[in-house]
Order: structure tokens, then sequence, then C-alpha cells
């Protein structure tokens, strides 16, 4: 095309190598090719093919090999755009000689290698961007000599060294980016007061030091900065209330201190406000109520402390309020909500007292809601009942009262819930079926009553359920085990009883932990237990079951570490197939009608006699184990890293909890997280004759492998049964407790 | 013998009589060229009978009250005979069809329908040789690209962007050899890039941008 100067092809479906007949079009000046998907090299005759091109852009395609040093040629070349492809081979020296460049985009390539000092020569540079370009390099002073460059992207690049305040010589920058390098030192105060023009500085992720220079109030025009993960340090200063542009702000995971400015009031434009995860301290001030374009508050993990000011309810735009992990107190504004739609509010973990905001949830808008761990009363706010954008709530942990049906309604996005730990009153209502996405739902501890219905059936995703400490009546429904995903499951201590529903069909459950202890449960073992394979924790202590102990417990439920049974009606012998199970740790067969012998076999219960190396949290003074030790442990949440404008996805599951409650060493404990140490064999009042057996009879140190040395086992009670027989015990011996009340002798032998 | 007075009056009559007979509908005063006159109407009028939507009344004056070189977005020659030289209607949310009369405007040098909600195909122009300036961007056309604007033989600029035009390039595509400047960006054209637009002695710009062409036919 011999006359054509002008030529724009970008996002349509080029492929092969370069176009032959774009080499043909001599007199082209404008040459657009980006966004197809060429491959091969960028021709080394391109530059004598096209000598008049003034723009070429053939990013975002597949050109490999290296930066043809021919292009240095093109003496009439502005924009040379090759970002987006698979180039390699470096930044080339040369570039730093086209000196009529305006506009240089390389980055998105695997250019690696260093910033040739030499570009610096580039005066007419408007436009440079070398951003994720494998770049390994320092940053070369000798950039600042860039006078007209007004946007520089070195970002997500292995960049190296500090920020050198030579760059100040770059008088018109506006958008500067450094972010997701190795950067470290300090921010060169300079650059703040010699570029006037500045409207974005982006800095995060690297690990820059030392303090944010109140210098930062000269750049008057900015509009964002962000200064995020880093290891900056000191306070924040109230110079950065000079701003008045600035529209989003984000200090956050820094080590900074001292109180948040007063003067960030006089932000009026500002939509962000980030500073999560530092060590700020002071209250909110009141002013906040002055930044009346803010949507994001997000100042979780910190210090603060104080009383939320009223301020805050004339937040008109406010969606997105984090608090949780600090030390505020006091009531939440009342007002809080009105005429807002909060779509995301955490206050989790501080000190709050008195009643949540009942308009809290007014623009029926609400994703995230948590509050747990704070020291709420009375009832929650009626419009939850309408949130049906909720995603996850999490409100355990307090003294909130009132009717749970009120509350809560039809929310199917709802995968997280917990509400344990409170005065919760009422029944659960039928909507709950229709939260069909529920994989966590944690009701324990409150005063729930009336029946688990036969809706709770189609919540297929539930993983955890925790219903236990309520006052739940009735049956579980035939249908339960449509719950397939069901992991951890615990309704003990409430008043259900009848038959444990059996599992329709014997596909595997992953159930790992059954909990339900302190009903009236009814009937024999339960048969569904055959299909868990994964289970570790089964407790049925303290109902109406009777019958055998099924042989297939040895064998369909390998995994098994506790085992525990006691306050029932079952009958028969011991399984000796309970050897079989090689991680049991506790077994607690007390307090039923259990007739025969010992089995010998249960000497070989190997986890009982030696480490399993990958099940046990072992510390090396094992042998001094004080019981005082063995404490109640709480888990310890981890905050979600919430960085985002938009909502942050679900987080994790927690771990599920697994414990136990047993009648441990004389007194009733439970134990939690750490089922990892203990080990245990609880036999006590049954009916049980004959002899303790030979292999049980020996415990002694730190001799592995020999048969009948339950060397780690903890504790030993066989009371009140009609066993004789001599248990020798030889030292060091781990554990400390012994029940032989009455009918055992015991020697202790050195 | 009349005075001055009744003279005057006469000629007054005269003259008031003949402005009547000349202000009177279309074509009837000044009879001898209205063939050519009638054509550019009838053109114009085949042209609003083809659009189905004027929300904002753009073409509310085009009524046969009026002469056709007053209606809105029309520009005559500014000598007789009074032909259509300009019909200039962007960004009026225009809904219908564009009719193939418009070709009959053989004094058309700039058709702007640009920014509107155009519809169909683009019609074959036949007569429109004095053409020179076609903007129908930013339409709902849809379609092959018109391959019979070798009739448009004074044809300079063309503007087909945004539109939904789909397929390939004609084979013989007939683009006129007066073209400087083409524009078809942002349709769904595919197929490759015929080589006749190289033989294009004028043209400067080839615009062809967010489509989905795969090549220039020699190259594939």
């Amino acid at each position: 095309m011999p006359t054509i100067t002008f030529l724009s092809l970008y996002l349509n479906s080029l492929d092969g190598s370069f176009p032959d007949f774009v080499l043909k079009s001599g007199n082209i000046t404008y040459l657009d090719l980006s966004q197809n998907l060429q491959s091969g090299t960028i021709p080394d005759s391109l530059p004598e093919k096209l000598p008049n091109l003034m723009y070429l852009n053939l990013s975002t395609n597949g050109f490999s090999g290296q930066i043809p040093a021919s292009l240095s040629k093109l003496r009439k070349l502005q924009d040379l755009r090759i970002a987006s492809n698979n180039l390699t081979g470096g930044i080339p020296d040369f570039l730093g000689s086209m000196s009529q460049l305006r506009a240089l985009e390389l980055g998105g390539n695997t250019l690696g290698g260093q910033i040739p000092p030499a570009l610096g020569r580039l005066q007419m540079l408007q436009y440079l961007d070398v951003k994720n370009a494998g770049l390994v390099s320092t940053i070369p002073p000798q950039l600042g000599n860039l006078g007209n460059l007004s946007f520089a992207d070195l970002s997500l690049n292995k960049l190296t060294g500090i920020l050198p305040p030579a760059l100040a010589g770059m008088r018109k920058m506006r958008e500067f980016g450094i972010s997701y390098n190795l950067l470290i030192g300090g921010i060169p105060h300079v650059l703040f007061t010699s570029w006037p023009e500045l409207m974005a500085f982006e800095a995060q992720e690297n690990s820059l030091s030392g303090k944010i220079p109140p210098e930062v109030s000269k750049a008057t025009k900015l509009v964002i900065l962000y200064l995020f993960s880093n290891n900056l340090t000191g306070f924040i200063p109230a110079e950065l209330g000079e701003l008045v542009s600035l529209k989003q702000l984000d200090l956050s995971v820094n080590w900074l201190t001292g109180q948040i400015p007063n003067s960030l009031g006089k932000l009026t434009e500002l939509t962000r406000l980030a500073l999560f995860f530092n060590e700020l301290t002071g209250p909110i001030p009141t002013e906040i109520g002055d930044m009346t374009a803010l949507q994001i508050l997000d100042i979780n993990n910190n210090c603060l402390e104080g009383e939320l000011p009223t301020t805050i309810t004339s937040l008109r735009n406010l969606q997105y309020l984090s608090l949780y992990n600090n030390n505020f107190s006091g009531t939440v504004p009342p007002d809080l909500g009105k005429g807002l739609s909060l779509i995301d509010v955490s206050f989790a973990n501080n000190s709050f007292s008195g009643m949540l905001p009942q308009s809290l949830c007014n623009g029926l808008a609400l994703q995230n809601f948590t509050a747990d761990h704070n020291n709420f009363s009375g009832t929650l706010p009626p419009c939850l009942k309408n949130c049906v954008e909720l995603y996850r709530v999490r409100l355990e942990g307090n003294h909130f009262s009132g009717d749970i049906s009120e509350v809560f309604g039809v929310h199917p996005i709802l995968h997280f819930l917990d509400v344990s730990g409170n005065q919760l009153t009422g029944k659960l209502s039928s909507d709950w079926s229709q939260c069909v996405n529920l994989t966590y739902l944690s009701m324990n501890n409150n005063h729930i009553s009336g029946n688990v219905h036969a809706t709770f059936c189609g919540l297929t995703y539930l993983q955890s359920l925790d219903l236990s400490n309520n006052q739940f009546t009735g049956e579980l429904p035939g249908c339960w085990w449509k719950l397939k995903a069901l992991v951890f499951m615990d309704v003990s201590n409430n008043s259900l009883s009848g038959n444990f529903p059996t599992s329709p069909t014997s596909l595997d459950l992953p159930l790992q932990s059954l909990h339900l202890a302190n009903n009236t449960f009814a009937g024999v073992f339960p048969s569904v237990i055959e299909t868990c394979r994964m289970l570790i924790t089964l407790d049925l202590g303290n109902n109406m079951f009777l019958g055998d102990i099924p042989s297939w417990i040895g064998t369909s439920v390998p995994l098994l570490r506790v085992l525990s049974l006691p306050s029932n009606n079952f009958s028969g012998t011991i399984p000796s197939e309970l050897s079989l199970l090689s991680n049991l740790q506790v077994l607690d067969m007390s307090k039923n009608r259990f007739t025969g012998f010992i089995p010998g076999t249960l000497g070989n219960l190997s986890s009982m006699k030696q480490q399993n190396n990958n099940s046990r949290i072992e510390s090396s003074e094992t042998h001094s184990r004080d019981p005082s030790q063995l404490k109640l442990v709480q888990l310890n949440r981890i905050s979600t890293f919430s960085r985002r404008t938009m909502p942050s996805p679900p987080s994790p599951v927690d771990v599920y909890r697994d414990r136990v409650n047993i009648f441990w060493k004389g007194r009733e404990q439970m134990f939690q997280k750490t089922i990892e140490l203990m080990t245990g064999l609880d036999l006590s009042s049954n009916l049980l004759t004959g002899d303790i057996p030979e292999e049980l009879s020996y415990l002694q140190g730190s001799i592995p492998g020999r048969i009948g040395n339950l060397e780690l086992l903890e504790f030993l009670d066989l009371s009140w049964n009609e066993i004789t027989g001599t248990l020798f015990f030889l030292k060091p011996w781990r554990f400390s407790f012994c029940n032989f009340v009455d009918h055992v002798a015991f020697k202790i032998m050195q | 013998m009349s005075s001055p007075k009744q003279s005057a009056k006469l000629a007054m009559l005269l003259l008031v009589a003949l402005l009547l007979l000349c202000n009177s509908t279309v074509g009837n005063v000044c009879c001898s060229r209205n063939q050519e006159n009638s054509v550019d109407l009838h053109a114009l009028l085949d042209f609003q009978r083809g659009i189905t939507k004027d929300p904002q009344g753009a073409l509310s004056n085009w009524s046969t009250t009026t002469h056709f070189c007053r209606w809105n977005g029309i520009a005559c020659t500014t000598t007789r005979p009074f032909r259509v030289e300009q019909l200039n209607l962007p960004g009026l949310n225009l809904q219908g069809k564009i009719t193939s009369s418009l070709g009959n405007l053989t004094f058309l040098y700039l058709l702007d329908l640009s920014y509107n909600s155009f519809a169909g195909t683009f019609p074959i122009l036949n007569h429109a040789q004095q053409l020179q300036y076609l903007f129908v961007n930013n339409n709902s056309l849809t379609g092959i690209i018109p391959d019979a604007l070798s009739n448009c033989s004074s044809l300079l600029s063309m503007d087909f962007s945004l539109n939904l035009l789909v397929g390939a390039f004609p084979p013989k595509i007939g683009f006129p050899p007066s073209l400087i400047y083409i524009n078809f960006e942002s349709n769904q054209l595919d197929g490759s890039i015929p080589n006749e637009i190289g033989q294009l002695q004028n043209l400067e710009s080839l615009v062809l941008g967010d489509n989905r062409l795969s090549g220039f036919r020699s190259d594939v």
C-alpha cells in the first residue's frame, strides 16, 4: 500500500509473523497492530522498510526474541509500544539514543536485566512503562534527567536499593509507580517538593522504611497515595490533611504509631481510607464526619480505642466499616446505618457494649457483618432478616438476646454464620432450608429450642454444624444424611431423643467429628458410623444407646482417635477389634454394662504405645509433663486480611474444633485442640471380669516396640469392675493418674 | 386616464399577485425546473418514510408545505436549480433504515447520519457521483460491506465505524480510487483484507481496528 500513512489493525485476529503486506507500505507513519496473535520476531528490516514510522504499537501479541538494534534507525519514532509480548534480552542501551522518543512501553515481557542509565538521555520522554518486565536492577539516578516524564511505571520487578532523591528532576511527574519491588530506605521528601504536578504515587509492597515525610503536603494535586505493605514507622503526618484532592489513601500494613490526625477531616474528596495493620493508638477523631465522600474506612488491627464518634453517622457514602481487632469501647452510635447502604461492617474483637444500632442494615445491602467477641447486648437489628446479600455473619461471644427467627430469614448466599455464646431464644424456622449455601453454622451455647426441622436436610454444602448447648428437642429428621458434606457435627447438651438417623446409602461420608453427648438418643450404636471412614472423634456419652459395640468399629473408622461412650446402656463384650484402631488415644467406655474380659489385644493400641509421627505435637519435656499444662485451649482466629475496595472473598472456614469432655483424672474437663497430647483408657464402672491382661500390665519407660508397653498411656481407669491382678509400673512413666479404687492392687517397681 | 395613485395601486396589486403565485406550493412556480427539484424531493420523502422513530422531532419540518432546502439538516446549492448538497442529521436518535433513494441526490457531496440508530444494510447509492464524505458511524447497520460504492466516484472519506457489519470484504470491493480515508473500526468483519486496497492510489488512512480480521489476503 504505497500511499498509506495511517494503518490501524488493533484487536483483530492477525496471526503468523509480522505482515509482509505492511512491510511493503513504506510511507506508514502510524502503525497499530496491538492486541493480535502475531508471533515471531520483530523484523530487523522494519526500520529500513518503514523509515517514516512515528508511532509503532505492537503491544499484546506474541512477538519473541530481542528488541532489534535496528530500531535505533527510526529517527522519527516518537511512540514505541511493544508491551505484553514474549520479548527477552533486556532493555537495550540504544533506546537511550533515540532522543525523539516520547512514549516507551516495554512492560509485560520477560526482558530481565537492568534499567540502562542511558534512558536518562531521553529528554522528550513523557511516558515510560517497564512494569512486570523481570528487571533485576537498582533505579539509576540518571532517570532524574527525564524532565518531561509525566508517567512512570516500574512496578512488579525486582528493583533493589533505594529510591534515588535525584529522581526529583522529573519535574513534570504526574503518575509514579514503583510498587511490588524490593526497594529499601526512606521515601525522599524532595520528590514531593519537586513534583508539583504529582497526582498518583504508588510505592506499596516494598521494604521502604523511615517516616512518611510531612513534605508530602507540597504535592498539592495528589489524588492517590499508596504506601501500604512497607516498613514505615513514625506518625501519620498531620500535613496529609492539606492534600484536599486526595481520593485514596492507603498506609496499611506498616508500623505506624500515634493517632489518626484530626486534619484528615479536611479530606472531603477521600473515598477510601485504609490504615489497617499498624500500631495506631487513640480514638477516631470526631472530624471524621467531615470526610463526606468516604466510602471505605478500613482501620482494623490497630490499638485504637475510645468510643466511635457520633459524627460517623453523617458519612452519607459509607459502605465499608472495618474496625475489628482494636480496643474500641462504648456503644456504637445508635443512628449508624440510617440513610446508608452499609455493605461490610466489622466490629469484632473490641470492647463495644450496649445494643447494636437497630438501623445498621437499613440499606439491606449488608454482605459481611461481624461483631463477635465484644460485650454487645440487647436484640439484633431486625433488618438483618431481609438482608438477602448476606454471605458471612459472626456474632459469637456477646450477650445478644431475642428470638433468632426474628433476626434471620432467607439468605441464599449466606455461607458462614456463628451466633454461638449468646442468649438467643426462639425456634428454627423453615427459612433455614433456603440458606442453601451454608457451609458453617454455629448456634451453640444459646437458649434455642424446638425441633431441628426436616427442612434442615437441604443444606447439602454444610460442613460444620454446632447446635450444642441449647434446648433442642425431638428427633433428628430421617433425611439427616442429605447433609452429605458434614465434617463436624455437635448437637451435644440438648434434649434430642429418638434413634440417630441412618444413612440411606452406603456412600462414604466425610464426617470427622461427631458429638451427641448429653441427650437422650436411644437405639443401637449408630450404623451411619460405618460409612464415616474419616471419623476421628466420636462422643456418644450420656445418652441411652444400647446393644453391642459392632465389630466393624475396628476396620471402618481407621482414623479414630477418641471413642467416648460413657454413661449409656451398651452391653456385650468389649470387641477386641478395637485394637485395630492404630490411632486411638482416648477410649472411654465407662459407666455402661459391658461384660466379659478386657481383651488382651488392647495392649496393641499402638498410639498409646509409641509416637505416631504425623499426629502429635510433642515437646521435648514430655517426661516432666505437668497435668496442669493441659489447659483448655482457645483457638486463635486469624483475622482476615482485608485489602479491598470490593468485598473480600469469604474467609476460610475455621479449623474444625475438635473437643471432647471426658472424666479426666478425676475431673470432667473439656479438651480442645490438645487431643493430640492425650492418651487414656477408661473402662471403669462396667461389669468386666477376669484378669488385667498381661499385655496391659507392664507400663514401662522408653523401650519402644515392646508388646504390652502402652508407654504413652496417660491415665488408666479400671475402677468399678470385677477385675483383679497386678500392674507393674516402671519408672519413668509418662502419666500421672491411675484410678484403681478398691479392687485392684498395684506396685511400683524400680 | 388613471391617476398616479391608481397606477401605483395597480402595480402593487400585480406585484402582490405575482408574489402570491411565486410563493405557492413548491414546484408550481419557477416550474420549468421542477423535474430536477422533484427528484430530490421524492428522494428525501422516501428517506423520511424509511425513518420509523424520530424522538427529537428532527424531521418535523420535513413537509411539502416548505421547500426541501429549508428542511432541517438539508443544505442546497446556492444557485438554481436548488439541489441537495448536504444531508446532515448526526446524533438525533433516529431509527429506521437508510433508503437507497438517497442515491438519487446526485448533487449530494456530504452525507452525515452518524450517531443514530439506523439499522438494516447500507443501500447501494446508484447515482451519488458527487458524494465525497460519507459518515454513517455509530449506528446499528448490519450486513456486509457494500460492494457497489464504486458508483461514488468522488468519495474521499467514509466512516462506517461502530456498527454491526459482519462477514468478509467482498471479493471485488469496488472501493472508488478517490478514497483517502476508510474507517471500519469496531465492527465484526472477518476474513482477510483484500490486496485491492493496496491499489487505491490516494489512500492515506486505513482504520480497521477491533474486528476479527485475520490478515492481508496475500499474507494469509
